[in-house]
């Protein structure tokens, strides 16, 4: 009882005082509030040809404006310039790829109509929208394709695809409307899979007229997606209007500015007041703000993260870390369920894995270690740590808008079962100096694992594999179970092979040790929108904005 | 006096380029840039060519002299993701910092002179005990907190000005007292010492035994011998109001030279973090330049010391 109620101080202590005066307290009915409705968790393997057709074309006339305040408004708009995923948040409302993601993650046909890949997984044709224009009025064909392949290769720039770019060996255009893709080396992620909005096509004629053809699109970007651009103040607003001859649905709102407003009190008062439409991020210390005020409805969606704790296991002095029984026990040792109630306020799914719920490649049967501090310490002393282990951990404050004060639980809980957990807090460049070091002179280090791959063999392999651009780790046995994933060229087995290695890599081993699936919380005001109809991972899929309608 | 002022520019030029050697520095040891603009996952050629275009294979000395001379050129850098010059960048903010650290300092004037006054003449009153809690608060409560009081009151509470963002001149109020309240209490608490110091001399008391009218006593005699000091204060708090936006602006998404600094760093834009720096600096330098220059043709003791 002394030990529960220390807890539930330390967790009721921890917020920051600004939060506390911007927010506050007693909860609210939660009538404003409604979880989004959830397609079924999609493992259904995907077809070698896609066939099913997107939605068909809509014609509206878009009127009116929308202000929506996010954290930040991108630094810029050239899908070839893009040295992190979540700049694709932007860049996706005005370029398109060849396949799309449904929201539960599953390819669908865009630019492309349907491809195949050739019986021994080599090839791939992509056959392509004929009657699709870019926002210049320039024709999208065949050239574009080879084009957009040749700048994201050669752009110099950090760009997140150029690995999976040098895997093409050639690409060649049969006609204006068919591609050829080869692929000189078994494919470690399927192509239709990162062909998708993350891979934007980009006009060839345009580009190329453009003084800078490497530098110029960034500001001036032309796509044939279903928004056109405006304007750009980095790091303050971006405004986009609707592509009224898109060959999709065409947005029902005419124009849409993104205000950067990095603050969240800030980004809810400007709700509040009238100042913004749309809000995204609100923290879980305002949700029940949000809940109260008349007029404004919000929304907790299922989104792509997963926050996790990594076990550090590559380093000879992580001794403790290599054994499993100790990873386990610090799964056993945490109360996620409180933390999901009193820290994250219900914006958050305790987590069993490391793909979220609802997405492909998501292990349903992987059963999350419960709380139980009295496994934790039989486990801990059959590893022979009965008389207690000290741990080093690294975290960087920005991973959510409450990693202080989940650390401090998880130090509370940990520290009950006999581990004296010391957390540092880090910069979040320092934190991304660590990785190439394998996290050298830490036990363990939070991160926040965003699903952006279709191929989930992508994440197992970048969070788990020793290669992996994220891996703490470097264990032989584990390379062995993932690197055989990769060559497997059925979808449908590939697939049932990874989901089948992280309920191993994760359910039995704790390579990573899932916490929580923060839910996406974005509030709108009723006055303003009529519908809203939200799906999962909003910021990431532009279309969502497509389906809004104003008032 | 020539000297003097000749003295305080050639100090001056040599701070600067301290800064720089500083900037220089710091810039190379948070590691080879080249690798920390191309990530992990660079490719050899496009690290040798930024390699080579930021003259990182150059001895040390021929780098600082290179550096130097792009500085000197008004060229501080490309921004590596807005793929545009690091000084246009800036130069771009600059007008809403300037707006926002200039309504601050109106505002700050506008309480704090009439404040101090008030207190001094009131001295041990109610008006003085005021003064006090106001200057104790503006100077206790960190920028961001009042801030956040001003946006959830005022704007959200109260709905009376808007709570972010840059628009008309209302929402310019409340970014404005939030910066300008800390300075507000700096100046108002040395006015009124000024004040006490000045008030409490013989030429006043001479004044009122000739009769001189108690307005004309204060606001004539005892406000311009006061302000010295006050004026050198004064000019110390533009540099600081214009570098001390950072967290305002980020408060109240304000878009200002600030607030790009910030999301510089989080970006690992060194150009324009390193553009920032030297900027801000240089305001700095400037800004003590002129005050003490104003301050010989205000105070004829320092023309006459300088003899």
């Amino acid at each position: 009882m002394r030990k529960s109620y220390r807890k539930m101080l330390g967790l009721a202590l921890a917020p920051t005082l600004a939060v506390l005066v911007a927010c506050g307290g007693g909860a609210a009915a939660p009538t404003a509030t409604r979880l989004a409705p959830q397609p079924s968790p999609t493992t259904a393997p995907r077809a070698t040809a896609a066939a099913t057709p997107t939605s068909a074309p809509a014609r509206v006339v878009p009127t009116g404006q929308l202000n929506v305040g996010m954290r930040g408004t991108g630094v810029g708009l050239d899908p070839h310039f893009q040295a992190q995923c979540h700049y694709a948040t932007w860049y996706t409302r005005i370029f398109e790829g060849l396949t799309n993601r449904a929201p539960s993650g599953k390819i669908e046909p865009a630019l492309a109509t349907s491809w195949d890949f050739a019986p021994d997984g080599k090839s791939v044709t992509w056959k392509l929208r004929k009657g699709v224009k870019f926002h210049n009025g320039d024709d999208f064909t065949a050239s574009d394709v080879l084009w957009t392949i040749e700048r994201g290769r050669t752009h110099p720039s950090p760009y997140l695809y150029r690995t999976q770019l040098d895997r093409v060996s050639k690409t060649t255009a049969v006609d204006d409307y068919t591609v050829r893709m080869d692929l000189g080396a078994y494919f470690f992620e399927l192509p239709d899979g990162w062909m998708d909005v993350f891979f934007g096509m980009v006009p060839e004629k345009y580009t190329k007229s453009l003084a800078n053809p490497w530098n110029d699109l960034q500001r001036q970007p032309v796509g044939t997606g279903p928004y056109k651009f405006v304007e750009l103040k980095t790091n303050d607003y971006f405004t986009i209007e609707a592509n009224e001859s898109y060959w999709g649905m065409v947005s029902k709102v005419k124009t849409f500015k993104t205000v950067s407003v990095p603050d969240a009190t800030t980004r809810v008062t400007m709700l509040k007041t009238g100042q913004m439409d749309i809000v995204e991020y609100v923290p879980p210390q305002m949700l029940d703000d949000v809940k109260k005020m008349p007029n404004v409805t919000l929304e907790l969606i299922k989104a792509l993260d997963t926050l996790i704790l990594m076990p550090v296991t590559a380093q000879p002095a992580n001794l403790a870390m290599k054994d499993k029984r100790v990873r386990q026990a610090l799964w056993y040792a945490q109360d996620v369920d409180t933390m999901v109630d009193k820290l994250w306020r219900g914006s958050a799914i305790k987590a069993n894995d490391l793909i979220a719920p609802g997405f492909v490649g998501h292990n349903d049967k992987i059963t999350p270690h419960p709380y139980d501090p009295a496994k934790a310490k039989k486990l801990l002393a059959e590893a022979g740590f009965a008389g207690g282990l000290k741990l080093r951990g690294a975290y960087s404050s920005g991973t959510t808008a409450i990693t202080d004060e989940w650390m401090e639980a998880t130090r509370l809980y940990w520290a009950d079962v006999g581990i004296d957990m010391k957390w540092e807090k880090l910069e979040g460049a320092a934190m991304s100096e660590l990785t190439p070091r394998k996290y050298q002179g830490y036990d363990m280090y939070v991160s926040n694992s965003r699903n952006i791959g279709y191929d989930p063999i992508r994440d197992l392999t970048f969070w788990i594999h020793s290669k992996g651009g994220q891996s703490s780790h470097a264990n032989p046995e584990w390379d062995k179970m993932i690197d055989p994933i990769s060559l497997i060229p059925d979808p449908a087995a590939r697939l049932k092979a990874i989901v089948d290695a992280y309920a191993v890599l994760v359910g039995e081993e704790v390579s990573v040790l899932p916490v929580f699936h923060p839910l996406y919380t974005v509030a709108y005001r009723n006055d303003k929108i009529k519908e809203f109809p939200m799906t999962q991972g909003w910021s990431v899929y532009p279309r969502n904005l497509n389906y809004i309608v104003p008032r | 006096m020539q000297r003097y002022l000749l003295g305080r520019l050639v100090q001056s030029i040599f701070t600067i380029l301290f800064v720089l050697l500083v900037v220089f520095v710091i810039v190379r040891l948070k590691g080879d840039p080249a690798a920390v603009m191309l990530g992990e996952n660079r490719d050899p050629e496009t690290y040798a060519a930024v390699r080579r275009s930021l003259h990182l294979d150059d001895p040390i000395h021929v780098q600082f002299g290179a550096f130097l001379g792009k500085v000197f050129r008004g060229d501080l850098g490309y921004s590596w993701y807005q793929r545009r010059p690091a000084l246009e960048v800036m130069l771009e903010r600059f007008p809403a910092t300037l707006q926002l650290a200039g309504a601050a300092f109106f505002f700050s004037l506008l309480l704090a002179i009439p404040l101090g006054v008030v207190a001094a003449i009131k001295r041990d009153t109610i008006y003085d005990r005021g003064l006090k809690i106001f200057a104790l608060l503006g100077q206790a409560m960190p920028t961001f907190w009042v801030g956040l009081l001003l946006i959830v009151f005022v704007a959200g509470y109260l709905g009376l000005l808007p709570a972010g963002g840059r628009g008309g001149p209302s929402h310019l109020i409340l970014p404005a007292i939030a910066l300008g309240w800390f300075p507000a209490a700096a100046i108002a608490r040395l006015t009124r010492s000024a004040m006490l110091d000045v008030l409490d001399s013989d030429f006043i008391k001479m004044a009122r035994v000739k009769g001189v009218p108690e307005q004309m006593v204060i606001w004539k005699h005892a406000v311009k011998n006061a302000a010295i000091p006050v004026v050198t204060l004064m000019g110390l708090q533009i540099a600081g109001l214009l570098s001390g936006a950072v967290v305002t602006e980020q408060v109240f998404a304000w878009p200002g030279v600030g607030w790009i600094t910030i999301q510089s760093i989080f970006g690992r834009d060194f150009p324009v973090v390193q553009a920032a720096v030297i900027l801000l600096a240089a305001i700095h330098i400037a800004a003590n330049l002129v005050v003490d220059i104003v301050y010989v043709y205000l105070d004829p003791r320092v023309r006459y010391l300088r003899r």
